[in-house]
């Protein structure tokens, strides 16, 4: 047996802790639901464990860089928070793909995502091809996941519908 | 930003820095106080394999960071080249490193980087250690000149 097994445990067992402790505090996003920054994040925070785990670095290495980068992860998304102007910088807006049940190429390019990808996306919404002219608009949220508004109902329009509005003759 | 929501942002960050100062007083404790030189630290043959392996990399600046500073001092970048240099027209360029342990006392260490090269000679560099500020060091390039 390698005399550095229990080393090997204890490593383990302090960077769990640590990870943990220092995820709870960094709010929920960092793993579920997050932009694909949370996501590369949560990669880089996990080979830094790995680095910790063989002594590649000291763990008081460990603990300044995880920390600090947890640090800089709150203080983003607290100005996110504050400065909606910072947000889009930082998170992008949402790209509109279809519009009025029409695809919209620009959003399509600017995304890379083929009229066959956006056909597979809708359809995980339970609407294919030929329901699109139900769609008002669809969208690909910072997150990566795609969002939907259906057109409301269509139905003939009844006396007072324009009751209370400004211009009635 | 009112006063209370500021200070409701900050108590996440006093939560990662109360983490922060919480790990490094065990890494202390056990690293200088307890004189731990293997588990919270990196051990010799894993700072002889990274110091290696830099060398051979011709990455001399992360190198010369595992220098003692009284070493470092003494070994400019140019004489790790001129050692490296030296050591690849004898064994050829270093392809594979791997630490291996050596005898350890006190503050002091041996350890070994068995080294494969281009030429497929495969060649065991000791590499003397010296424990500085609880961090293993190394103390000297004579190992990687006097290989056999």
């Amino acid at each position: 047996v390698s005399p550095d097994l229990p080393h090997i445990a204890v490593r383990a067992a302090f960077g769990y802790v640590a990870l943990l402790a220092l995820l709870r505090v960094s709010g929920k996003r960092t793993v579920a639901e997050g932009t694909p920054f949370d996501f590369v994040l949560a990669l880089v925070l996990g080979d830094m464990v790995d680095d910790l785990l063989w002594a590649d670095v000291p763990a008081a290495g460990f603990v300044v860089a995880v920390s600090a980068l947890t640090l800089v992860h709150i203080l983003v998304s607290w100005l996110k928070y504050v400065s909606p102007r910072f947000d889009r910088v930082v998170s992008g807006s949402a790209t509109l793909l279809l519009s009025s049940g029409e695809p919209v190429r620009r959003g399509l390019r600017s995304e890379h995502v083929a009229e066959s990808e956006l056909e597979e996306l809708l359809r995980l919404w339970g609407v294919p091809r030929e329901r699109w002219p139900e769609v008002e608009r669809a969208l690909l949220e910072t997150e990566g996941h795609p969002s939907l508004v259906m057109k409301g109902p269509e139905r003939p329009a009844a006396r007072g519908d324009l009751e209370g509005r400004p211009g009635r003759p | 930003v009112s006063g209370g929501r500021a200070l409701a942002a900050l108590r996440p960050a006093l939560s990662v820095l109360t983490i922060a100062g919480a790990g490094l007083a065990v890494t202390g404790v056990s690293v200088l106080g307890l004189r731990d030189g293997r588990c919270f630290t990196s051990p010799p043959e894993q700072v002889a394999e990274q110091f290696v392996r830099k060398l051979a990399t011709r990455r001399w600046g992360p190198a010369r960071a595992h220098l003692a500073p009284e070493v470092g001092a003494a070994l400019p970048e140019e004489a790790l080249r001129g050692t490296l240099l030296a050591f690849e027209e004898r064994w050829g360029a270093i392809e594979q490193v791997e630490g291996r342990t050596g005898p350890e006392s006190g503050s002091g260490a041996w350890a070994f980087a068995k080294v494969t090269t281009s030429s497929g000679a495969r060649r065991t560099v000791p590499v003397p250690l010296l424990r500085r500020d609880g961090v293993w060091r190394v103390a000297g390039l004579e190992g990687l000149t006097a290989v056999p």
